[in-house]
């Protein structure tokens, strides 16, 4: 925001209030009235605008309150910003973030993961950063972009994970994933949430079957890094996809199939994929816990995938 | 002359044709751009359609009441100056051809006329398969259907006949025989495609094509190289034997493992299967030279043992030739190569088989009115060979050259008799199965060896295998192990003899029993021990049980 | 490509509020004579444009504003070279005036390569920067927050910019209008909604769309001022958009403005409208905003019949010109589809 005039924030309680996570907090203060602009409770109008905004040549940041609400604006950015560069030849550049995720008790309406909606729509880019520093990498990347980047916050990761993040402007490559972990046995791929629960499982399954577990961070969901990912199934031969967002219809399903697709003679075992089970997220402790996969599932899923 | 086209407007999104009501001008009138030509009427509108050039009515090509396709050109209008009304009666209008729906994708046609070849539809191959480990390759002996044929998907689309088995092949699919690759009596390689089947909505046939020359794959009269070499992985799945996945099969392609040798190899994946690191183990073995190469099978159809110095000499017309068939040829390699192999070592024991036969009086009836079939003895010998291995695993195993390999499921083999020959079906992981599962296993098996419905697997994967030379009236056999197995258990008749129990003679029921064994992995303690386990079980047998 | 903007006689001035500060928006002789132009010209290439869909010339469906002429060239007549423009399906009249050319927007219901959305969208689908025009997409009323965003972008930049766009009697039920009218209220923003009343949404007659006596009257739940006046009349649909216009140029914020009007032609090309009373259709006729146009110059003897012919002959000629070079342009070539999806 100090570098570039054009960029400035949109959405509910981000001003005085500093934002539902306290992102924002503080911002207000530094860059005034018209760079953090508190708007209406109106998600059609809050994605429509920064689409508009963004298309007259700013760089608007549109904060949903929770990923969960963006459905309600929905129709601005897969009839609009996702498809402007296409049909208008105009650039589009606009970032919406959105807090999301889930096993913070919030039940089926402040939990949700909804990149596959967007996935599944030509147009966005999508990024999920799982470490500070990937975070800020990609939100510079995000507002650098030409095109509509979705920025998925996850919400535990928020005040949960804890980094060393340089102060110097720096990116992180949008389609670039990381090796969070080197192995030779097994391959996670996975984002988000998940790479932490995933490194977990790692440890575990070394230590306790000597499992070699190389868990490979996407980082971008779209576009995927697809060279790292085929470069780690050809060296381990297994993969488990995980994923905190529900399985069917996840993006696991598209990147199993590229790798069913374009590694098919690397492979030693059927591509297999962890995730949420098909419910909404429920409220209850015990339904959430049920609900999402949590280390002891991966470790389960890792040891199954050894033992094919 | 300069023809402008009028075509049929799509007058809305969904609309695939519209319907002539009425022309404004006839062939020969002078018409002005832009002036109404005709009206037509949609499912969503009627309307007038101006002419898009000025000029002489050329052609009308469809009459009012017509209904044609998007885009059809249906009038003509000649756009040359010197155009004039024609001196002539106007051309007629053509009568209406049908009228026909179509897809508002094509650029639309009025009437379609059907291509003289099978069109449409998806091809599926249909191969020979592999009946049985060893196999490389199939004779088709005849064709249930020709060219053109309607076949729907399990139909008998052909027979086939290989050193193993003889069998009916089901079509993969339903749908029409598109093409039929190879003649009767041809032999052809496994996994060859003999057949292409038409599947799909498209598939429709209107003339038969010709059958196609014969060119066989491999020449059925010479003996032929052994299938094993490097290249030996075209398929992921061997019939009847263990998974291979895409990396194992890759991996023994570039390292030059050949099929039996990746048989061989013990897997320690689930089900036995053979994982990365198992084949790159063996590749490291083999290099090292810590793991010889396991015995190639030579799957030969011809007989290939070693034929006498001087030729058989008989004199003529006091004998008769019977040239030897498929599976007769298969026998007689299989049973020489099998004394060639395993060091044969025989015992026999006899069994009180009493209890059994009291027991199985009692409850027979009740078993065929519930199963539909006759409870035959056999299901208790395997019964009590099944529990036998589970004492003595060791029975139970193969030898690839310096390596024994156990093995945990019991796939036990039954010799079955049929008119030309013989055939051993496999009760598949017969560990899991108790007296009725196995006598079930056993009736439907026999029926489809004796009706040639086996399919590949059946005949493959044995472990053990029960024979019953008591079948004949014999009281004991000395039968040949079936390789690469190392025991063969033969069952002789049942017969009441006196025996003495107790210092006192009574009339029993008995029989014996002889297996014959490998001894370079059973020595003659282990052979018996396993024998009179067997003769435990049958004559302890638990008539407590429900069968 | 761009093709080379129609060469126009007739130029679009500026209206400068404050020369005739006694007499409010009032039309000089030369203003008059440019909106009759444009109202003929619209007229004539909707009419041009139903023509061609029953020859099977244009690629999918096709739309027209007859009845609407008045509301669509009058209100974008009010607008600034630098003002924003976001017409709906029934304004090609607004397109005109803001300076789009004939042969644009005959490629774009051509689906040609050369099109400005390079055959990607049709009809009045396309942007263009350059005369500040952001068409529509198929969603009613799904422009109108990209509008807000728009006048926000120029409030915060300080462009002195207004944003004028429409939507219908149906279409201005939906959601993101309500939602842009809440936005754009409470922060100021220089907007301008016009509602297209024109009694039918489809099938549907206006009678089931609301249950209060006026759209207008929606506007004083935004807390914004709001007015109905009679869209057949241009001089009217001119002067109140003109006072909206300077309004929300001086930060007043945004006006609604319900222009009533009759659909005279069906829902799209492909629409008999049989469910349209006929008595409706005859009563509308008579104040047909063409006509009417045309007789109130012709009365201030501002129209002479040698205008009126050379006008004509000018309109005739610049739309077979635009026909024929769209027909002779070519379609993009298949390929092209896979590429533009993102920018670089």
């Amino acid at each position: 925001m100090e570098r570039d005039s054009s960029v400035f924030l949109l959405g509910e309680d981000i001003g005085p209030f500093g934002g539902a996570f306290k992102v924002t907090k503080g911002f207000l203060q530094h860059f005034g009235v018209n760079r953090v602009i508190d708007t209406v409770l109106a998600e059609t109008a809050i994605l429509g605008a920064a689409t508009g905004a963004a298309v007259v040549g700013m760089r608007p940041i549109a904060e949903m309150q929770f990923a969960d609400f963006v459905t309600t604006g929905f129709s601005q950015l897969v009839n609009n910003s996702a498809s402007i560069h296409y049909r208008w030849h105009l650039p589009c550049p606009m970032v919406v973030r959105l807090p999301s995720g889930a096993g913070i008790h919030g039940g089926p309406f402040h939990s949700r993961n909804p990149e596959a909606w967007f996935f599944h729509q030509p147009g966005f880019k999508i990024v999920a950063p799982s470490t500070p520093y990937d975070a800020k990498g990609l939100i510079k990347a995000a507002i650098r972009d030409n095109n509509p980047v979705l920025y998925l916050e996850h919400k535990r990761l928020y005040r949960h994970i804890k980094g060393e993040v340089p102060e110097t402007d720096y990116i992180v490559e949008i389609g670039k994933g990381d090796v969070k972990r080197s192995g030779n046995d097994i391959s996670i791929i996975t984002y988000g949430s998940m790479v932490h629960t995933a490194l977990e499982a790692a440890d575990v399954v070394q230590n306790e079957n000597g499992v070699s577990v190389e868990v490979i961070d996407l980082r971008s969901l779209m576009p995927l890094d697809t060279e790292l990912i085929f470069a780690s199934v050809r060296k381990t031969g297994k993969v488990l996809i995980a994923h905190e967002d529900n399985i069917t219809g996840g993006i696991g399903g598209e990147i199993a199939a590229l790798i069913s697709d374009q590694c098919f003679q690397y492979l030693d075992a059927p591509v297999k994929r962890i995730g949420a089970i098909d419910t909404p997220t429920p409220y209850s402790p015990t339904l959430e816990e049920f609900f999402l996969p949590n280390t002891k599932k991966v470790i389960a899923a890792v040891q199954e995938l050894a033992a094919f | 002359m300069a023809l402008v086209d009028v075509i049929m407007p799509q007058m809305g999104e969904s609309i695939a044709e519209g319907t002539i009501s009425k022309w404004h001008k006839k062939v020969g009138d002078k018409i002005a751009k832009d002036e109404t030509l005709l009206e037509i009427s949609t499912d969503k509108v009627d309307s007038e359609i101006p002419a898009p050039a000025a000029g002489v009515v050329a052609e009308l090509l469809f009459q009012e009441t017509t209904t044609v396709g998007v885009n059809t050109v249906i009038a003509r209008i000649n756009t040359d100056v010197n155009a004039t009304v024609s001196a002539a009666a106007p051309s007629p209008i053509p009568a209406a051809p049908k009228a026909v729906l179509v897809s508002e994708q094509k650029p639309a046609v009025v009437v379609q006329t059907p291509h003289a070849a099978v069109l449409g539809g998806t091809l599926v191959d249909v191969i020979m398969p592999q009946m049985g480990e060893s196999i490389a390759e199939g004779t088709i002996t005849k064709w249930h259907k020709r060219i053109g044929d309607k076949i729907a998907k399990d139909e008998t689309l052909l027979e086939i006949s290989t050193d193993k088995v003889d069998s009916e092949i089901p079509a993969p699919a339903a749908g029409i025989l598109a093409e039929m690759l190879y003649p009767e009596q041809t032999t052809v390689g496994v996994n060859i495609v003999i057949a292409k089947i038409a599947t799909g909505a498209g598939a429709v046939v209107s003339a038969p094509v010709s059958a196609p020359k014969p060119t066989p794959v491999i020449e059925s009269s010479t003996a032929h190289q052994p299938v094993a070499v490097a290249e030996p992985v075209a398929h992921e799945q061997v019939p009847g034997g263990r998974f291979y996945s895409p990396l194992v099969l890759n991996i023994a392609r570039t390292e030059g493992v050949s099929m039996s040798e990746l048989e061989s190899i013990p897997g320690t994946g689930s089900n036995d299967r053979v994982s990365k690191n198992d084949i790159l183990s063996y590749v490291q073995g083999k290099k090292s030279g810590t793991i010889s190469t396991p015995i190639q099978k030579v799957s030969a159809p011809a007989y290939s043992s070693p034929r006498p110095a001087a030729p058989i000499t008989y004199p003529a017309g006091r004998v008769e030739i019977i040239k030897m068939d498929t599976m007769r040829k298969a026998i007689a390699e299989h049973m020489v190569r099998s004394k060639h192999t395993s060091a044969h070592v025989g015992s026999l024991s006899e069994a009180d088989l009493t209890t059994i036969v009291k027991y199985r009086e009692k409850n027979k009836a009740a078993f065929e009115k519930r199963e539909g079939f006759n409870l035959t003895f056999t299901p208790f010998f395997l019964d009590a060979v099944v529990k036998a291995i589970k004492d003595f695993p060791m029975l139970n195993s193969s030898v690839d050259g310096d390596t024994i390999i156990v093995r945990k499921d019991i796939n036990l083999g039954v010799a079955v008799a049929l008119e030309n020959g013989l055939i051993v079906p496999v009760i598949k992981n017969a560990e899991q199965k108790n007296l009725a599962g196995i006598a079930r296993s056993l009736n439907d098996l026999a029926n489809r060896a004796r009706n040639k419905k086996l399919m590949p697997d059946e005949v493959t994967g044995g472990t053990f295998t029960v024979t019953n030379p008591g079948g004949y009236g014999n009281l004991y056999g000395f039968p040949i192990i079936n390789q690469p197995q190392v025991a063969i258990l033969g069952v002789g008749a049942i017969k009441k003899r006196p025996v003495v129990i107790d210092d006192a003679i009574a009339i029993r029921s008995m029989v014996y029993i002889s297996m014959s064994y490998d001894h370079r992995i059973i020595d003659g303690a282990l052979g018996g021990m396993f024998m009179q386990k067997v003769v435990y079980y049958l004559e302890n047998f638990d008539v407590t049980q429900a069968v | 490509m761009k093709t080379t903007k129609r060469s126009n006689p007739v130029k679009l001035s500026k209206v400068n509020a404050g020369k005739n500060s006694q007499r409010p928006h009032s039309l000089t002789q030369k203003e008059y004579l440019q909106l009759y132009y444009f109202m003929r010209l619209t007229r004539e290439f909707e009419e041009s444009i139903l023509k061609l869909y029953r020859q099977g010339k244009i690629v999918g469906g096709a739309y027209t504003g007859n009845g609407n002429e008045a509301t669509a060239v009058g209100s974008a007549f009010a607008l600034g070279e630098n003002d924003y423009l976001f017409p709906m399906h029934r304004d090609m009249g607004a397109h005109l005036v803001k300076g789009q050319s004939l042969r644009n927007l005959m490629l774009q219901h051509m689906g040609r390569g050369n099109s400005l959305s390079k055959g990607r969208d049709g009809t009045g689908h396309y942007a263009d920067p350059s005369l500040k025009i952001y068409g529509n997409i198929s969603h009613l009323g799904a422009m109108i927050p990209m509008a807000v965003g728009v006048a926000l972008a120029s409030t915060l930049r300080k462009e002195k910019a207004v944003v004028l766009t429409y939507i219908g009697d149906g279409g201005s039920n939906v959601g993101d209008v309500h939602e842009s009218l809440a936005m754009a209220s409470v922060m100021k923003l220089p907007l301008i909604l016009i509602i297209e009343n024109n009694q039918f949404a489809y099938s549907t007659p206006v009678a089931k769309q609301k249950a209060m006596e006026k759209y207008s009257d929606r506007a004083a739940g935004y807390g914004i001022p709001g007015v109905t006046i009679d869209g057949t009349d241009l001089e009217l649909v001119y002067k109140t958009c003109k006072t909206a216009v300077e309004r929300a140029r001086a930060g007043e914020g945004p006006t609604v403005i319900e222009s009533v009007t009759m659909r005279m032609h069906g829902h799209s090309a492909h629409d008999g409208a049989e469910y349209v009373p006929k008595t409706l259709l005859a009563e509308w006729k008579k104040k047909d905003p063409v006509q009417r146009i045309e007789k109130l110059l012709q009365d201030k003897k501002i129209l002479t019949s040698k205008i009126k012919e050379e006008y004509e002959k000018k309109i005739f000629a610049e739309l077979e010109d635009a026909v024929q070079f769209a027909i002779d342009s070519p379609y993009p070539p298949a390929e092209d589809a896979a590429v533009g999806v993102y920018a670089v």
